[in-house]
């Protein structure tokens, strides 16, 4: 018998399937994220085809530039504060008190959350517009309302629309609060308020500024909503798509500089959430998850009627789109008979736009499902210095406004060697980058859970390593990230800020068409493709529902 | 079947600049039950894992009947696993559980049938096949991991703290149970836990570990009575340490010992002179009341403490030479013979069955019991 001992210690690059992987991804990671961002970057001081700090220095001198991003810091943080004034109270009924309906009041909160915010804009102006319903029906009592344009609409919108934000982070975080800590309170002579005061609400503050972190970042970068409201009033991405895409010539360095200024803030304020986050976090584990308490008749009443008027209030742009959509129209104006012909003209006029926005939101869901599963596993079980380097690369969307990513792409591929700019091709790519750290963030999520040693035993079993992966740790991944895929599936059809950059009159999408017909002023048929939108994303909440078979998880 | 002997030569695993095997080298007999027995972070798991292929060891080699498995991976190696987690299939039925290493090995499905059902008889759950294992209780889920594990007539079946997740009374239950099943089935068996006691009833032999390196490997009563180091003296069941002196001596001769005050001579191995370590265990220490006129050298002190526990009384026991605390277990005690606190006592130490250990604990000095040659 041969005794000899091999006295090596040599690290070896073992080239399997997951190495691969991780290849394949930084280079897809690099080509379509890191290199059109520094493309953007680059552009930002190229002016005049020589470096130069002139649009920096416009941007920080003329009020045209710079009053953009006031108007969008008014905006968000409105928006947030009451957002949170709104989200807080409705978390604390829904999780403390025992009111009835919690099920369905859950499900229309998130159907509020996933209906993309410009279909609500655009009901809200067909109520209380210049020539709204509302605004008509004041002005023949006598009263005359202050028409919805305007920042103050745009304020009101998001808080409508992304409210729900704050109430799931805190509701979540409601939940798991040890009640020993409350009780302790209680028991040391606080009040109710002052408990909420001085206990809750410092406890439930890290996953609070989440939430509110998550309101800031999409009101920020919403496009649709300040487009359709604005009126002459201008945020920050609308001017920046507006002096990329310009009738009188565009302007790639302003458009770039402006994108980097968007960057520059919501990073900031991420780092500024996570700062804040770091310092003030607790663990808690929840041994006693607090208590519902009973209401008395008149309490529980008020709770309820503070419930419906929320729900109620950011329902009515659904319920106005799916009404006016089987109303007859005579030009812009909706008539009182009711007709199928929006549909009807939907399906003559722009059926490409619906097989469109299947077509690549399909594709790009193909996409994510198989990329969440294959890079979940390398960021959480081949852990190592390049996958967590990957696992930050693939974050970086988070802070990037669609209407950025939408110029950066253009500006990296209108060139050769890929000449992307027009193609569906582009749209898929973008889909992908935005959403991927969603469907990541839910692969990760759910392979956290799944046993390590449910692998092992199967390799041990005499099942080679990749077979034993598809037959286990896949399947088990499976439901929890097709869920996390049909979120992020209905969060693409209904994306409307960087379709809006990248598409060509032949790769129109419905949200594209909408905000088209919206413009143009046909508001049957942009109601009627809002009505498939709705329903879509209705038909996708239930399947979620059913495959996880709890309350949704939003995205 | 074909059961392995097992041979680790000079095995070290590395994680990054730690080593996590040190040096390891052992030689299990087919059907053994070998037990790596230590603290946590010892290294048993590694070594563990490092003989299923989950790890590559940086140095030495690993042969299963005399073929090298070094590069052989995992899924080659015809190895039965059994996890502290259970890692029961949660998507499959019991049945299928079982099944799953059978339809890899592409056995006929007949023959799945009969061997699986087979293995769910012994484990006791052939009434529970189609069962879905997720809401089962841990000691079911074990018992179909440990199914799983057997059905596939491993050469050798490797376990991973398999009983530390349950409790107390079930744990006794499975030990003894998995004990029959191994020597049933003559399975060379590597098993691993930080339980002393565990080890203990299961094991045909057990290596210690610590820091990774292996400080004993013997047969129970080996380990138990003779621990070669201060270390294994400690970890296996309980000891009292004393502090002593040996006087000049020439190895195999008889030498001078003093420990509290009292002195005898022993033969020890080596010569050795000065501090020592005498270990003795409360059990091996007689307790008297005072002027007994027993035999033999005695130490006084004074009860601090009695622990009545029914088949047994725990003291604790003030020496009144130094003031240090000493354990003594004393066992079946007639009713008059109880002593309460308070009391003045005469301990006898039994040098004979007590070990003497060099100033730092390294090695013991003298051989007692004498039979223990371990390889």
């Amino acid at each position: 018998m041969i005794m000899e001992t091999a006295a090596k210690r040599t690290k070896r690059i073992k080239w399997d399937f997951w190495t691969i992987v991780t290849v394949a991804a930084f280079a897809l990671i690099l080509l379509f994220l890191v290199y059109p961002l520094f493309n953007i970057f680059a552009a930002s001081f190229y002016y005049d085809g020589k470096f130069s700090l002139e649009t920096y220095k416009d941007f920080f001198t003329l009020k045209y530039y710079y009053g953009s991003l006031i108007n969008s810091l008014i905006v968000c943080v409105s928006a947030t504060f009451f957002a949170i004034c709104i989200g807080v109270p409705v978390a604390y009924i829904m999780t403390r008190f025992d009111i009835p309906f919690k099920g369905v009041f859950h499900i229309l909160i998130i159907l509020t959350l996933l209906s993309p915010p410009f279909i609500g804009a655009y009901s809200w102006i067909l109520m209380l517009g210049n020539n709204g319903y509302i605004t008509n029906l004041l002005h023949d009592l006598g009263i005359n309302v202050k028409s919805i344009y305007g920042l103050h609409g745009m304020i009101w919108v998001f808080t409508i629309q992304f409210y729900p934000h704050i109430y799931l982070y805190v509701s979540g975080a409601l939940k798991t609060i040890n009640s020993s800590l409350e009780e302790a309170a209680e028991s040391l002579g606080s009040t109710r308020w002052r408990k909420f005061r001085t206990v809750t609400m410092p406890l439930i503050f890290p996953t609070l500024s989440t939430g509110a972190l998550m309101v800031f970042m999409a009101s920020f970068a919403d496009f649709g909503t300040p487009m359709l409201l604005g009126q002459g009033i201008k945020v920050l991405p609308i001017l920046a798509y507006e002096q990329f895409i310009n009738e009188m010539g565009s302007n790639p360095a302003m458009a770039s500089t402006l994108s980097m200024i968007l960057l520059v803030v919501s990073t900031s304020i991420l780092f500024l959430q996570r700062y804040l986050v770091t310092k003030k976090s607790f663990s808690m584990s929840s041994m006693r998850p607090p208590k519902v308490i009973k209401l008395k008749p008149l309490q529980k009443f008020f709770a309820i009627a503070f419930m419906l008027v929320v729900i109620g209030v950011s329902m009515i742009p659904q319920a106005t789109v799916i009404t006016t959509s089987f109303l007859k129209t005579n030009g812009p104006v909706f008539t009182n008979q009711f007709s199928l012909d929006s549909y009807r003209e939907i399906l003559f006029k722009v059926p490409q736009a619906i097989i469109h926005t299947f077509t690549y939101s399909s594709i790009a869901i193909v996409f994510m499902v198989i990329s969440g599963l294959l890079l979940s596993y390398v960021i959480v079980r081949r852990s190592s210095k390049l996958s967590s380097l990957l696992d930050a690369l693939i974050m970086i969307p988070y802070v990037i406004p669609g209407t950025v990513l939408g110029i950066s792409l253009i500006i990296a591929f209108n060139k050769p060697p890929l000449f992307l700019t027009g193609t569906w091709i582009i749209l898929v790519i973008a889909y992908c980058v935005r959403k991927l750290p969603y469907t990541m963030r839910s692969s990760t999520a759910i392979l956290y859970q799944i046993d390590k040693s449910v692998e092992e035993a199967s390799i041990s079993l005499g099942v080679p390593p990749m077979k034993t992966f598809f037959k286990t740790t896949a399947v088990l991944m499976l439901p929890g990230v097709l869920s996390g895929a049909i979120l992020s599936w209905v969060t693409t059809i209904n994306e409307l800020s960087s379709t809006i950059v990248l598409y060509a009159g032949s790769t129109a999408t419905i949200t594209v068409t909408i905000y088209r017909e919206v413009f143009t002023a046909n508001f049957g048929t942009a109601a009627a493709l809002a009505s498939i939108l709705s329903l879509c994303t209705i038909l996708s909440l239930i399947i979620v529902n059913l495959i996880s078979g709890k309350k949704g998880i939003p995205v | 079947m074909t059961v392995t002997q097992v041979k680790i030569n000079q095995v070290s695993k590395y994680f990054g600049d730690v080593l996590g095997v040190d040096n390891a080298t052992i030689h299990i007999q087919e059907g053994e039950f070998f037990t790596l027995l230590g603290p946590s972070g010892c290294g048993k798991t590694t070594l563990l894992r490092t003989l299923a292929g989950f790890y590559r060891q940086e140095e030495g080699d690993i042969f299963f009947n005399d073929v090298c498995i070094n590069d052989l991976p995992t899924h080659n190696r015809n190895i039965g696993m059994v996890f502290q987690s259970y890692a029961i299939f949660p998507h499959m039925t019991v049945f299928e559980n079982v099944a799953y290493g059978l339809k890899a090995r592409k056995v006929k499905k007949q023959d799945i049938q009969t061997r699986v059902m087979e293995a769910l008889e012994m484990v006791e759950l052939a009434h529970l096949k189609d069962r879905q294992p997720s809401n089962m209780s841990g000691g079911q889920q074990q018992r179909i991991a440990l199914a799983r594990a057997i059905v596939i007539h491993p050469g050798l079946l490797l376990m991973d703290e398999p009983l530390s997740n349950l409790d107390a009374k079930l744990r006794l239950k499975m030990r003894s149970d998995i004990r029959e099943l191994q020597k049933r089935l003559n399975i060379t068996t590597i098993y691993v836990t930080h339980d002393q006691e565990e080890a203990l009833a299961v094991s045909d032999r057990i290596a210690v570990l610590k820091n990774g390196k292996i400080q004993q490997i013997g047969k129970p009563h080996e380990i138990y009575l003779t621990p070669k180091n201060q270390f294994v003296s400690n970890f296996i069941g309980s000891t009292n340490f004393l502090s002593g002196k040996t006087s000049s001596s020439s190895a195999g001769s008889m030498t001078d010992v003093e420990v509290q005050g009292i002195r005898f001579a022993t033969k020890l191995v080596k010569q050795y002179e000065g501090n020592i370590i005498y270990s003795v265990r409360p059990e091996q220490i007689k307790v008297k009341r005072e002027h007994n006129r027993y035999p033999g050298p005695f130490i006084k002190g004074r009860i601090r403490e009695a622990v009545f526990l029914g088949e047994k009384v725990e003291y604790k026991v003030e020496l009144a030479h130094s003031g240090d605390l000493i354990q003594v277990h004393e066992h079946a005690v007639p009713y008059h013979l109880l002593m309460s606190e308070g009391e003045q006592v005469e301990l006898y130490l039994n040098p004979e069955e007590s070990v003497i250990y060099s100033e730092g604990g390294e090695e013991a000095l003298n051989d007692y019991g004498n039979s223990s040659k371990t390889n």
